[in-house]
């Protein structure tokens, strides 16, 4: 899958919003709440073809959870509060003031998404109901309150990270992943003997590495053992770049064909690290046909790009960055082959 | 760090930049004592033409921004042999290549240059952006020419620097290329100034240029329909 073009309408902040031009790997620059993670999820929506995980996965990145009590016992149910997601929701009155969610792409592999609320009836729960293209994919119960509420298990949270062999996205949200959703992901990578991959990228920041070892039912970084030289040391022993990294090595080679959302992919990493991170997430990224859409507020991490494309000029058209803002109907584009003029002249992109 | 500014102007080099920032002040666009934040116009120099014709596409999506302008000069690029070659020499050509520039950018005015300089309008609610070409969008030249255009007919001592130039060519084989002629007349007088060897920014602020003649107002009233000052 490569997204050529995408279009939003009436996803959380945005009425209508559209991104032309998008390339191989895209980074995404704007202002504190500029709707830059609605944009990743607007990705990651389409590229799981409408998969019901997929959104509430967003929506638990987002912590936009409720635990109700279930009356007489310890248990809770997790609730997702389904109204934020519609432009407006939180002042809709009634099923019908939630405009449809539309998310859509043109070109070669176009898609077509939209999110409705199927109105209850006198027999049946109001739905959220999924449709991609043309045919309804999934569907979810919604309370009166606008809460999407079950199937799942009382008291369990939905993490689908690690369960498929080879997703089609994987959200990586500022940061990095949960040493839970990394060590799914690691057992998949192992099945499929994928594991270099990931080790070959974290070479950006430790030369020697040699292996990464999850101990069973890893929670916590120090459950993860790295490989140096030899030398094994916990996860927990290292600064914060080598996890986010370690999210980033991990999430790029277990995608095949699908994307990549990075939320602030310059999280730890030092400035002299971030051009060799560029590199290798676009040596990556076109080898396993993945799409990358990643966020910054770093002038280092664009001048990195910057750097990576003008030592592999065949890159520059791999390469494009959007700022977001509201106040448009479209995103600003900046081309990979201008990155170049966009540096030497101090040109502004964010 | 500040926000990129609203309204900016881009040129050739520092020369430019001194020369055209002094010629504001004097001319009351710009009022002493305001910095970055506070001045209505920014000023950037960039380093010669091909870096202004490659700023164009990209510079104006800067956040925020209302009105861009953009100073050339119509001379082309110094070749060893001393003839002016490269990107466009000559305002006709160089200004093909900004027009170029600007179809793609979507400019929705006519792409006409004409004596008192290009205003447009990228697509129907983009930034103004604007051209200028050194010295009046008609001749071949440079900001030297322009501001060559600023000294007063009477002004015997430029007078001379202009006899004294032509002598040094004719009777002592000086070098300077041909093109260049306004560039070594200038030097030459700004070289017999109470500081000699003023620079065109210092000679604009001691009041050396008349910028009361018509080619220094016809070039403020490009910038103030420019960018609404």
């Amino acid at each position: 899958m490569l997204l050529h073009d995408l279009t939003i309408e009436n996803y959380r902040s945005f009425a209508k919003y559209k991104l032309s031009n998008l390339a191989r790997v895209n980074l995404l620059v704007g202002d504190n709440n500029c709707g830059k993670t609605s944009v990743l999820e607007a990705v990651a929506l389409l590229a799981s073809e409408g998969d019901m995980g997929a959104l509430l996965r967003t929506l638990e990145l987002r912590e936009d959870i409720e635990s109700i009590p279930i009356p007489g016992g310890p248990a809770y149910h997790t609730v997702y509060d389904g109204r934020s997601l519609f432009h407006f929701g939180e002042v809709a009155q009634d099923y019908d003031e939630l405009t449809p969610i539309h998310f859509f792409s043109s070109g070669n592999d176009h898609r077509n998404l939209k999110i409705r609320v199927q109105a209850p009836t006198a027999s049946e729960p109001a739905e959220l109901v999924f449709t991609l293209n043309g045919s309804t994919s999934s569907s979810i119960r919604m309370d009166g309150h606008g809460r999407l509420v079950g199937p799942w298990i009382s008291g369990m949270r939905w993490t689908p990270q690690g369960q498929e062999s080879t997703p089609m996205f994987v959200f990586v949200p500022a940061g990095g992943l949960t040493s839970y959703d990394l060590s799914g992901l690691w057992q998949a990578l192992l099945k499929s003997s994928r594991e270099h991959i990931a080790i070959q990228v974290m070479r950006v920041l430790h030369e020697g590495i040699t292996g990464i070892v999850f101990s069973p039912a890893t929670e916590h970084r120090r459950d993860v053992l790295i490989e140096i030289n030899g030398e094994r040391d916990t996860l927990a022993r290292y600064g914060a770049g080598t996890s986010s990294l370690l999210s980033i090595a991990i999430a790029i080679a277990s995608i095949r064909n699908g994307c990549l959302l990075i939320d602030e992919i310059d999280t730890g990493l030092h400035y002299l690290r971030l051009s060799d991170m560029w590199r290798m997430v676009l040596k990556t990224a076109a080898e396993l046909d993945v799409q990358v859409f990643a966020t910054t507020h770093s002038l280092d991490c664009i001048r990195a790009l910057a750097e990576a494309v003008e030592n592999e000029p065949a890159l520059a058209d791999e390469v494009a960055i959007f700022r977001i803002d509201r106040r448009f109907e479209e995103a600003v584009h900046f081309g990979g082959d201008a990155l170049s003029v966009i540096v030497n002249h101090e040109i502004e992109v964010r | 760090m500040a926000a990129p500014p609203a309204k900016q102007l881009v040129v050739e080099g520092p020369n430019d930049y001194h020369a055209i920032l002094h010629l504001l002040l004097k001319s009351g666009v710009f009022v002493t004592g305001l910095d970055d934040q506070t001045s209505p116009l920014s000023i950037k120099a960039l380093q010669g033409k091909q870096s202004l014709l490659d700023d164009m596409p990209e510079r104006w999506k800067e956040s925020g921004r209302t009105a861009i302008g953009y100073v050339l000069d119509a001379d082309g690029y110094l070749q060893n042999d001393g003839s002016l070659s490269g990107d466009p020499p000559g305002c006709t050509p160089t200004w093909q290549a900004i027009s170029y520039r600007f179809q793609n950018l979507g400019v929705v005015d006519p792409l006409e240059l004409k004596s008192d300089g290009f205003v447009g309008q990228i697509s129907s609610n983009g930034p103004r952006i604007g051209v200028w070409i050194m010295p009046n969008n008609q001749a071949v030249g440079a900001i030297e020419e322009f501001l060559c255009s600023l000294t007063s007919p009477a002004n015997a001592l430029f007078i001379h620097a202009r006899h004294a130039t032509s002598q040094a060519r004719t009777k002592h084989a000086a070098e300077f290329p041909e093109a260049h002629r306004s560039k070594a007349e200038l030097a030459c007088w700004l070289a017999w100034q109470e500081e000699p060897a003023m620079t065109y920014g210092q000679a604009m602020s001691a009041g050396k240029f008349d910028f009361q003649l018509e080619p220094a107002n016809s070039f403020i009233r490009w910038i103030r329909r420019l960018f609404d000052l």
